[in-house]
């Protein structure tokens, strides 16, 4: 299918919990995107290289051990450094409400919390990618 | 449970995967019949579950109808490897270019599926993983996640970039059925790059998972052309865990842990076990009397060692359930008992008092199995 998107979902730093990417990479899959899931304990520059080598549309980052300040914008820098400032990068996790203005102006487009539905993750990307692509 | 690879292939045309066209052939007419259909020549596959049929003449590549038939006809009469053959399977020839190697399988170690594509085919994956590294892909499919198209590119990634659509897709296929067949191994050795282009299954293996046939009916079915031992036969009916193997003394356990502890014991004293047989918690006359039956099915059974140790099960009603036993079947070998654990005692003085010429009461079980052997080894000579 030539018109699929493809989503790499990452998980930066060291914490081990990827239930919830697991579910997003599952849900994103069933919605018809093409996913492609790092495994545990990605540095940002890792992520950075397999967004490009993939030739993703967009990347989810998820989180919970509290780096986020820390290695989502260095995701965002490292796509931009590298020219792919096209590729959406959003993020999931404990995130606290105070820090997610803080990394939208960083460049992370949109945070998803404990409580959001995959619906609502499929229909944002979904939105954004056709934005993007200008349909 | 081992599939034929008639089975095999029958599963995984319905998940998408090319086979060659093929017909299940019972008599050697109709293996002639099938390469007629098949357009004059065929391939001659005998149906049995050990590998080596390539080299062992199994496979057999008929030029003419005439050809098949003798094929057929030989390897119906023959067998393959000892074991008996009903079926040989006739498919079409191929004109193939390129071979490789496929599997997926359950890594138990750790907790994913592990897939594996191999740009050689009909070689050993060991061998191939140290000798040519660069011609092996081995990937690590976690369950949560299932596979996606960025492990497909990755497996494919040794092949002949002409195949590598095409093996995806087969891939794809092969994660199917070991997912919603239940399966615990799906192999194609050889997976074959045809020199028009298409990718075929020429072999198809798969080990479905036996917890797992109560939601897979359907594949109960493939169950009822296997070839079964009589006996085992006879001790599945009745619900006894029963495994024949090769030595002379015939063991009645209850619980499979005991059980193999007790074939420790017989090898120790140099005797080797006629079978495996456990009739679980709970043992009733009847059980112990089909135990009996079973066990004594077995022309190479020369002394039987009953190695009982009560929990639930009460010894007693072991004692009487072995007497009553004896009152229906009258055995030509000689029975050691060891009874220990509930109600033992009373157990032990039944048998006593019987005196039943064939049960010879022991205390401890390595008296048992010492016992046991002498017995087997004076009825061998």
């Amino acid at each position: 299918m030539a018109g699929k998107h493809r989503i790499v979902i990452a998980k930066p730093g060291l914490d081990g919990h990827d239930r919830g990417a697991k579910i997003v990479a599952r849900a994103l899959r069933d919605a018809g995107f093409e996913v492609i899931y790092t495994g545990l304990h990605q540095t940002p520059e890792q992520i950075v290289e397999t967004t490009i080598q993939e030739d993703a549309d967009a990347v989810g980052l998820s989180l919970h051990s509290g780096a986020h300040m820390t290695l989502f914008p260095r995701v965002v820098k490292g796509l931009h450094e590298h020219g792919a400032t096209e590729v959406v990068v959003f993020g999931g996790g404990i995130i606290p409400k105070d820090d997610i203005p803080k990394l939208e102006a960083e460049g992370v487009e949109r945070i998803f919390t404990p409580g959001a539905s995959t619906q609502d993750i499929v229909t944002w990307l979904s939105e954004r990618l056709s934005v993007a692509r200008g349909a | 449970m081992d599939l034929f690879e008639f089975q095999g292939k029958e599963l995984f045309k319905r998940h998408g995967i090319p086979v060659p066209r093929g017909i299940i052939a019972q008599t050697p007419e109709s293996a002639r019949a099938a390469t007629e259909i098949l357009g004059g020549s065929s391939v001659v596959k005998v149906q049995v579950q050990i590998g080596g049929r390539g080299k062992g003449g199994g496979v057999v590549l008929a030029d003419s109808p005439d050809d098949a038939e003798a094929a057929a006809e030989r390897m119906l009469a023959e067998g393959f490897g000892g074991r008996r053959v009903t079926r040989v399977l006739v498919e079409e020839r191929l004109a193939i270019a390129q071979e490789f190697y496929a599997a997926i399988l359950l890594d138990r170690a750790t907790g994913t599926d592990l897939a594996m594509v191999a740009a050689e085919g009909g070689v050993d994956i060991e061998e191939l993983a140290r000798t040519k590294p660069e011609a092996l892909r081995r990937l690590h499919i976690d369950p949560e996640i299932g596979i996606h198209p960025y492990h497909l590119r990755g497996l494919t990634g040794a092949l002949p970039p002409e195949a590598r659509d095409l093996v995806e897709n087969i891939l794809a296929g092969l994660y199917d059925v070991l997912t919603r067949e239940d399966a615990t191994l799906v192999e194609v050795n050889p997976l074959v790059l045809l020199q028009d282009g298409r990718v075929f299954a020429l072999d198809a293996k798969v080990t479905i998972d036996d917890n797992a046939l109560f939601r897979q009916p359907e594949l109960e079915m493939f169950k009822s052309v296997h070839p079964i031992d009589p006996v085992e036969f006879r001790a599945r009916e009745a619900g006894l865990q029963y495994v024949k193997l090769d030595g002379q003394v015939g063991i009645i356990g209850n619980g499979a842990g005991l059980v193999m502890s007790t074939l420790d014991l017989v090898q120790q004293a140099g005797a080797g076990a006629a079978n495996f047989l456990d009739v679980g918690g709970g043992a009733s006359a009847d059980s112990i009397a089909t135990s009996l039956e079973v066990v004594l099915s077995d022309p190479n059974v020369r002394s039987v060692l009953v190695n009982i140790f009560g929990g639930i099960t009460r010894c007693d009603l072991v004692a009487e359930g072995l007497l009553e036993a004896l009152e229906r079947i009258a055995p030509a070998v000689r029975i050691v008992v060891r009874l220990d654990g509930t109600n033992a005692d009373e157990g032990r003085r039944i048998l006593e008092d019987a005196r039943h010429p064939v049960i010879v009461p022991v205390q401890t079980m390595l008296e048992a199995a010492k016992r046991a052997a002498e017995l087997a080894e004076g009825a061998a000579a």
